[in-house]
């Protein structure tokens, strides 16, 4: 009997806890749509300054997140493969960026790439100023988000078989084109899926961006900046607009987390 | 020819070596020995798909200790295919090989021709150890490399694809050092037999295995045990632990 008490008071504490969590996450946005969903919608047809500021975070991410794919599945594919030195360093550096306060990261790009700075200079010298432009916003969209395309990539990279690999080489490959021929094609969704969440992220980037940048203004900057000038009952619909965006890329992640034929002849 | 001196190869905290033997040139030699005592790391660090940590690795006489998997003319076939999951199984026949007609021919050569176009998720054991022969074998490498690569073939297709693969390396020349379990398969197909035991590769191992003892005896160069292996009598020095 005791023991029956016992596992019926674990159900209803995990049930319960795990109720509570869920509420609090999910309550703060269900209530944001409940009173302005629809107006952020209509919103888009009508608030030009709105279109423009997702115009602009929109394409920057876009930007930065290929930018970063670029640049990042080489590093991710060293590091699932363990062929750099210095492993725990280059993760520090990796998760350093998500451990520390946007806005701190964005004063550190500042100091290092400001006007003020050796690095600023000679960026300014080719016409190219971190501060008050679309620089600055990639910058800080980049420094903030791209630690996550990196950890993820290099998880979805470490999935596939080295040996996989090493067997295309005796097949006349070099290392390069068997992982191009070979490691890409099978890592293909978890590097798409790490892609969306570096887009994600740097869409939703606030801090880092702010300090940087303050106009033009990306979709972040703008919802704060109607919350200062309008009050809660202006900063809605942009916020309600920004939150409905936010589904586009978790629908497109529920969809490559399906099982798919591939991943069964991965496993197979 | 393949020749390991005190070869030296690691598999995370599994160490193999050092070892040393040789692979004649256009002979077909079977390796025997237990389960996990290092045969497929051996075969893996011929094939570049393992570093050597130490010895020297020598193919066709050049030294090829650490040149990497492509310059070494070398086929692998795992146990398992090791097949490249994202392409169907004429992708992975085809992709050593820019000349897809050798590859055809190959395929019919060893009945893999109605596998072409398969998913490899749908293709069992056997027949993806089918695809990952004519895989290797398409590039035309003249050391072929196989572990345990009819395991899971039937017994009739097994020896069928034994005795073709056979007949093909006595066509080309092909260098053929060949891991399995099965003694009788290995002396059906191969013509010189190394046995692996606790590191060490050798003949002697292999020959003492399949020997009936004659007699121990001694003559200028030592003493010698002399056995009798597959009806013919072979002279074998002693050594240490050998029973008097």
């Amino acid at each position: 009997m005791t023991r029956r008490r016992t596992h019926v008071m674990a159900t209803v504490l995990t049930i319960g806890a795990s109720c509570l969590l869920l509420a609090l996450l999910l309550w703060p946005m269900v209530a944001l749509q409940w009173r302005a969903g629809l107006t952020g919608v209509r919103l888009l047809a009508s608030d030009a300054e709105l279109r423009s500021a997702l115009a602009l975070t929109a394409s920057t991410a876009t930007i930065v997140t290929l930018v970063t794919v670029l640049l990042g599945t080489p590093l991710a594919w060293l590091l699932a493969r363990n062929r750099i030195p210095a492993p725990a360093l280059v993760n520090a550096a990796l998760e350093l960026p998500l451990l520390v306060p946007h806005p701190v990261v964005g004063i550190a790009l500042l100091l290092a790439f400001g006007r003020a700075s050796a690095a600023g200079q000679a960026l300014a010298s080719i016409g190219v100023a971190l501060t008050g432009s679309r620089w600055g916003i990639a910058a800080a969209m980049l420094v903030v988000s791209a630690p996550l395309y990196v950890s993820a990539a290099r998880e979805a990279i470490s999935r596939v078989d080295p040996r996989q690999e090493m067997v295309a080489r005796t097949l006349g490959d070099s290392m390069s084109r068997a992982v191009w021929r070979v490691t890409l094609p099978q890592a293909r969704r978890g590097l798409l899926a790490a892609g969306i969440v570096m887009w994600a992220r740097a869409v939703s980037e606030f801090g880092a961006i702010v300090i940087l940048t303050y106009n033009p203004r990306v979709a972040s900057v703008l919802s704060y900046d109607r919350f200062t000038t309008n009050g809660l009952d202006g900063a809605l619909p942009v916020a309600a607009v920004l939150v409905l965006l936010a589904l586009v890329p978790l629908a497109l992640l529920r969809g490559l987390r399906a099982p798919s034929s591939a991943d069964a002849d991965a496993n197979a | 020819m393949i020749e390991l001196h005190d070869v030296v190869v690691s598999a995370g905290e599994f160490r193999v070596g050092p070892v040393s033997f040789t692979v004649d040139a256009g002979g077909w030699t079977t390796l025997t020995g237990p389960a996990g005592a290092g045969k497929t790391t051996l075969l893996e660090a011929i094939a570049g798909v393992r570093r050597v940590d130490g010895g020297r690795l020598l193919l066709r006489g050049r030294d090829l200790t650490h040149a990497a998997p492509d310059e070494r003319g070398v086929g692998i076939v795992y146990q398992h295919g090791l097949l490249f999951p994202h392409l169907n199984a004429t992708g992975n026949m085809t992709y050593g090989t820019r000349d897809s007609a050798s590859a055809t021919a190959l395929a019919e050569r060893f009945g893999a021709a109605p596998l072409a176009g398969r998913s490899v998720s749908t293709l069992s054991g056997g027949e993806r150890q089918l695809v990952a022969l004519v895989r290797a074998l398409a590039r035309q490498p003249d050391v072929l490399l196989l572990d345990e690569p009819f395991g899971a073939l039937d017994p009739a297709r097994r020896s069928a694809t034994g005795i073709e693969l056979q007949t093909l390396q006595r066509e080309t020349g092909m260098t053929v050092l060949h891991v399995t379990h099965d003694r009788a398969e290995a002396s059906a197909l191969g013509s010189r037999h190394l046995a692996m035991q606790a590191g060490v590769v050798n003949e002697r191992i292999e020959t003492m295995r399949r020997a009936r003892l004659v007699r121990r005896a001694a003559d200028a160069e030592g003493e010698y045990l002399e056995v009798e292996v597959d009806g013919g009598l072979v002279r074998v020095p002693v050594q240490e632990g050998d029973a008097s």
